[in-house]
């Protein structure tokens, strides 16, 4: 099983991000998109994204909602995987995780219960309001960076690029080990940074 | 003074102007002649005007003394949230309780009640039937506030799509004046599209084709440092007009 978690606050641009990834991943080939299932985790009463995501290509969209899958859902989300696996038998799960999730525990929680899963953490973060939110947030945004493999720093074209600087440097304080990519889902994202973000699929 | 001057006393301050049956309440002194209505306990309530002001407003679930509206009320309540509703059948009760969405009224058993700003008259009837609920809900996840509703907007897709926007843009103006956090507040529109009523009587049906003439909006709102209770305030006074959408 290759599993994608898709981490980051509310209002990062997870969704955005997500949307050119199935695109990407599918490339040229619309029958690719049926070995991409993504899975949407959402802890309203409400699924918002799944509609959108449905809207926008053949992809197989399954919704979590009402918990959150690092937590609350956690057992959901093992059988909900393995029952994907074993009905669909996707070349590739994407997760969007809840805005308020650790994606650090999904990936132990996976790892734990399905042991030859080969995951990986992708964590978006918001260039815009990084520096307004990391106070008042600071009990959830370092830890949602944590384990990630890769960081996108999102929306940077809504700030000047000095405040990026600074916003990469803050970031660097929770993670330095990821690799780090400056990036405008409102506009195109370079291959590269998709490659890096997929990895290496079993 | 004696018992008969007493009434006479009572009379001259009551709304009720001395008519009808007895009364006990307390706000105008003791027992006085009524202008309807059966013997009350002091601080007597769910009734009708009896013309003190405590008859004004009634509380949910407490005890009903009135005959003309004798029904009861059954609630599943579970969760966390404190909110206002307005009924279907027609006045108000002011909640204040936690309680679960799923919840159902049982039993109304009332063939006429009144009001200080209506009256009405029905047969009597017997059934049970699921709220139509309001179309907001607050819950909380760890130090996150979710408020969520289903709305369904009148007119086009353009009117309400601008509706629908203005509403949020001036949700999340007041959840930042009040202090809070908004993590995001999103919701999709959905245009009703054509529609049609199938009606089979024997063995062919009739097809009316009509369209729908208003949206639905699902949409979340996922804030921090505010309260439940504040949000829904917020969310009653930007959403509150809409009815839930199906």
């Amino acid at each position: 099983m290759n599993l994608l978690i898709v981490g980051g606050f509310l209002g990062s641009g997870k969704t955005s991000i997500l949307l050119k990834l199935a695109r990407y991943i599918a490339g040229e080939n619309p029958e690719y998109m049926s070995k991409v299932v993504i899975v949407e985790n959402e802890i309203g009463e409400i699924s918002v994204d799944d509609k959108v995501l449905s809207g926008f290509g053949a992809y197989s969209v399954t919704n979590m909602f009402s918990g959150c899958v690092c937590c609350t859902m956690s057992g959901e989300l093992v059988s909900g995987l393995n029952q994907i696996q074993k009905d669909m038998n996707p070349e590739l799960i994407i997760l969007e995780a809840t805005g308020v999730a650790f994606p650090h525990n999904i990936r132990e929680t996976v790892k734990y219960s399905i042991p030859d899963a080969n995951c990986r953490v992708c964590c978006v973060t918001d260039a815009k309001r990084w520096n307004r939110l990391l106070i008042p947030m600071g009990n959830l945004l370092p830890d949602q960076l944590d384990s990630a493999d890769v960081i996108l720093i999102n929306k940077v074209d809504t700030v000047p690029s000095e405040t990026v600087d600074a916003v990469e440097q803050s970031i660097r304080q929770f993670n330095d080990t990821a690799r780090y990519f400056r990036i405008s889902a409102a506009s195109e994202i370079a291959p590269e940074v998709f490659e890096a973000v997929l990895g290496e699929r079993g | 003074m004696d018992n008969k001057e007493n009434l006479e006393e009572n009379k001259k301050d009551c709304a009720c102007k001395g008519e009808g049956e007895k009364c006990k309440c307390e706000e105008n002194g003791g027992e006085h002649e009524h202008l309807r209505g059966e013997i009350r306990e002091k601080g007597h309530k769910h009734g009708e005007d009896c013309g003190c002001e405590k008859h004004k407003e009634h509380k949910q679930g407490e005890a009903c003394g009135c005959k003309d509206h004798d029904h009861e009320h059954r609630h599943d309540h579970e969760h966390c949230h404190d909110h206002e509703h307005g009924h279907e059948h027609g006045h108000e009760h002011e909640h204040d309780h936690e309680h679960d969405h799923d919840h159902e009224h049982e039993a109304h058993n009332h063939d006429r009640h009144d009001h200080d700003d209506h009256e009405h008259d029905h047969e009597d009837h017997d059934h049970e039937h699921e709220h139509n609920h309001s179309p907001i809900s607050v819950s909380t996840h760890e130090t996150s506030v979710i408020g969520s509703y289903k709305l369904s907007i009148p007119g086009s897709f353009e009117e309400a799509g601008a509706v629908l926007d203005e509403r949020m843009k001036a949700l999340a103006a007041d959840v930042v004046s009040s202090g809070g956090i908004i993590g995001h507040i999103k919701a999709n529109l959905i245009q009703q599209g054509p529609c049609m009523m199938v009606s089979i009587t024997e063995d062919e049906s009739n097809k009316l084709y009509y369209e729908a003439q208003s949206c639905n909006a699902d949409g979340v709102a996922i804030v921090f440092l505010i309260s439940p209770q504040r949000l829904m305030e917020l969310m009653e006074t930007h959403f509150g007009e809409f009815e839930r959408a199906n």
